[in-house]
């Protein structure tokens, strides 16, 4: 179920209106309930999955907790074994589902060019919605417990909602276990201020979506579906995608919130204004918050970190952006466009121990600074929205080149369809608010007729039904 | 004390409210301005494209609504001059909304359609208008469109003012009086909002809605407004006016050829 879809419009009042008559299990039940029917809407014979990793991590922070509180104390042999069971496990899910005919493809390809022919066996599978964001998140229960951070529920159901939350189910945020579990465990009340700065949450998120997003897409698409496209709409393409997936990405993550905040939840900000970064370390800190400190606890500190010398930190950062590269799609594009970022943070580190100066530039400099961020960035998404790695080529190819007859009206075009997320980011940031809907100095007239540009905007140049740029992965 | 807060939050919510309105009229107005070049102050709708004088009800020249564009003689096509090219066959097309082309795409009515399949030496005449019925029609062709000289014409009759409850009547025409119906205010933001509606809602949910909206506009009515057969009279009047128009054209020596309306009612054996 998609939530630019007519089925979310009937289904959340429904939900919403159910969990206010309900007591707390009752709610934690019917939500668990409404979280599957939201999931199974696409496919229900992938919810065997989800069931698979929830029984699978309520068993094993079961067993761990008893291994560590045990009568002759920690059994850390019994630890280690119940939490490479959950890695196995839910890795081996998702490696099956999303990476296993990629592998075989590029191990098909490698021997190819050395001369042996092989024709390897391929499932039939079907990419499970969501299946990257929800295995992360279980993952982060099983770890945490591991690590002593907490402990585990008891209760199953309670767990099974943590795992298959809908609002955040598909594409985030990645909540850890200590910070989303503990809401459902204990009274929750929706207050109005609480229920109208949800409200304000899916409006705006559910705006730049359906307007700025999908209004984007098919400039994009146009140029990313030739075959050699000139240099200046290939410029102009990555920098409409810039804009496209960020809105496309920050609006899902803000439907996500606002719907959770609705239900008296609070799920973590995903996205702090990624565009002004100043540096890629910084960009990497505003953009997908909620995957980058998962990537940053769960997989950069356990490689050691930055404590293990330059040489090893480097490895280390280039290994985990790798990594998150291919946690975004089992393709090259993906694998590269993370060693691309990995390369950026290795060089913006290097440049910092050199130019200390750099850690904290003058005013003068952060122009400058921003602009090449942002120009690094947009062709880092350039690599991200290539369908191959030839196209990855020829297009960078074609950036220097082919500026002659430029049609400016497209850019003119892309300028005019980001002009009120732009606007609106401008506002925040220059009012000191860390979010937008949270606005509060406007009076009410002026923030009745912002609505009121909103509303009109989706209402008569809006998509429907367009997918998430993010379900993919 | 309880009271006055609430009353207080009530009033906000009421300024808010007809704020949010307000801008969604303003933002439909502007819309348009942009769009289409339609002024924000005046009323906005097909009857722009219309005017009622003493050469009857005829297209409003240089008018312009939505895509609609008219040319100078108030007709939905390019400029053309008022007598025929030499060697060029003038085909005029006679008939309502359909032909008009008021729910086809730019480019795409059957006028536009007809012109590319006739090729350079035939000129298509989109001479039909929303709205005319057979009697209208030829006044219309006596009144305004006969100056135009053209060989042969095309009649495209639309039989639904004949199934309407009370059948056309004999055309007339008010010479510069504006119609009694015609609003001067209308808001604009609920014609944007229906077609938001035909955009975004799908197939099944609309056909059920304009179900609803037939079952309760019927509701209302005596038992007999539905007709299960199409009384005798009106297919008589029908007849009647079609050969009326036909005899015009064909006195005015043009050759007529008559479409038929391409609805098909089912009837239960």
């Amino acid at each position: 179920m998609l939530f630019n879809s007519l089925e979310f419009a009937v289904f959340f009042p429904l939900v919403l209106l159910t969990y206010c008559l309900l007591p707390r299990r009752g709610q934690n039940r019917m939500l668990l309930i409404a979280s599957y029917v939201f999931y199974g809407w696409w496919d229900y014979r992938f919810l065997s999955l989800i069931i698979i990793s929830t029984c699978l991590d309520y068993l094993a922070g079961l067993k761990m907790d008893v291994a560590t509180n045990g009568p002759n104390g920690p059994d850390q042999a019994k630890r280690k074994l119940w939490l490479s069971l959950s890695l196995i496990g839910n890795l081996g899910i998702l490696f099956t589902f999303k990476y296993f005919n990629f592998f075989l493809d590029s191990l098909q390809a490698l021997l190819g060019s050395a001369g042996l022919q092989i024709s390897p066996f391929q499932f039939g599978l079907v990419l499970p919605v969501g299946i990257s964001f929800y295995t992360f998140q279980t993952l982060s229960y099983t770890i945490d417990i591991y690590r002593g951070k907490m402990r585990p529920t008891d209760n199953f159901w309670d767990f099974a909602l943590f795992v298959a939350f809908f609002p955040q189910l598909v594409a985030g945020p990645i909540e850890r276990a200590k910070s989303l579990l503990p809401q459902f465990l204990v009274d929750r009340r929706i207050t109005w201020p609480g229920f109208v700065e949800g409200l304000q949450m899916m409006m705006y998120g559910l705006f730049i979506k359906v307007f700025v997003a999908d209004s984007l897409a098919p400039l994009v698409d146009g140029t990313f579906s030739v075959s050699d496209p000139p240099g200046w709409s290939v410029a102009f393409a990555s920098f409409a995608f810039a804009f496209q997936i960020y809105a496309d990405f920050s609006g899902y993550s803000l439907i996500a919130r606002g719907s959770a905040k609705c239900l008296g939840i609070d799920l973590m900000r995903n996205f702090d204004h990624p565009y002004v970064a100043a540096s890629p370390r910084e960009f990497w800190r505003r953009w997908h918050i909620s995957l980058s400190t998962w990537f940053r606890d769960y997989f950069y500190i356990a490689l050691g970190g930055n404590r293990a010398g330059k040489g090893r930190t480097y490895f280390n950062l280039s290994l985990t952006m790798l990594v998150c590269g291919l946690w975004h799609g089992a393709a090259w594009t993906f694998v590269v466009w993370g060693a691309y970022h990995g390369a950026l943070l290795i060089i913006d580190r290097i440049a910092v121990h050199r130019l200390p100066r750099l850690k904290s530039p003058p005013s003068w400099m952060l122009p400058l600074n921003w602009l090449v961020t942002f120009g690094l960035v947009c062709y880092g998404w350039l690599i991200f929205r290539a369908q191959s790695m030839d196209q990855v080529f020829s297009m960078s190819a074609a950036l220097f080149k082919g500026y002659a007859g430029a049609d400016w009206s497209e850019l003119g075009r892309i300028l005019l369809i980001i002009a009120p997320l732009v606007t609106l980011e401008a506002i925040t940031l220059f009012s000191g608010q860390k979010e937008w809907h949270r606005i509060a100095w406007l009076p009410h007239p002026a923030k009745g007729a912002v609505y009121g540009v909103l509303v009109y905007l989706m209402l008569t140049q809006g998509v429907t039904n367009a997918s998430f740029i993010y379900f993919q992965f | 004390m309880q009271l006055v807060k609430s009353i207080r939050r009530l009033i906000t919510w009421i300024i808010w409210f007809l704020a949010f309105m307000i801008t969604l009229e303003v933002c439909a107005r502007l819309d348009d301005y942009w769009q289409y070049g339609a002024s924000p102050w005046q009323a906005y709708s097909t009857e722009n494209l219309v005017v009622q004088d003493e050469m009857g009800r005829h297209g409003k020249p240089n008018a312009r609504y939505k895509d609609f564009v008219l040319n100078r003689f108030g007709l939905r096509m390019p400029d053309i001059e008022m007598r025929p090219e030499p060697g060029k066959v003038r085909v005029l097309l006679l008939g309502a909304s359909e032909l008009f082309g008021l729910y086809e795409s730019p480019g795409q009515s059957l006028a536009e359609e007809l012109q590319r399949m006739l090729g350079p030496n035939y000129q298509v005449i989109n001479a039909a208008l929303f709205g005319m019925s057979l009697p209208r029609i030829s006044e219309y062709y006596l009144r305004y469109l006969s100056r135009f000289k053209a060989k042969v014409a095309l009649i495209y009759p639309s039989p639904v003012f004949y199934m309407d409850h009370e059948p056309p009547g004999p055309a007339s025409f008010e010479p510069a009086i504006a119609r009694p119906g015609a609003k001067r205010f209308q808001l604009r933001i609920t014609g944007k909002i229906k077609d938001a509606g035909k955009r975004h809602l799908p197939h099944w949910l609309q056909t059920r809605v304009r179900r609803l909206l037939i079952r309760r506009g019927l509701a209302k009515r005596p038992a007999d407004y539905v007709w299960h057969k199409v009384p005798p009279d009106r297919i008589e009047r029908f007849g009647h006016d079609l050969k009326e128009l036909v005899g015009i054209l064909h006195a005015d020596g043009l050759k007529v050829v008559v479409a038929t309306h391409p609805s098909r009612f089912l009837a239960k054996p």
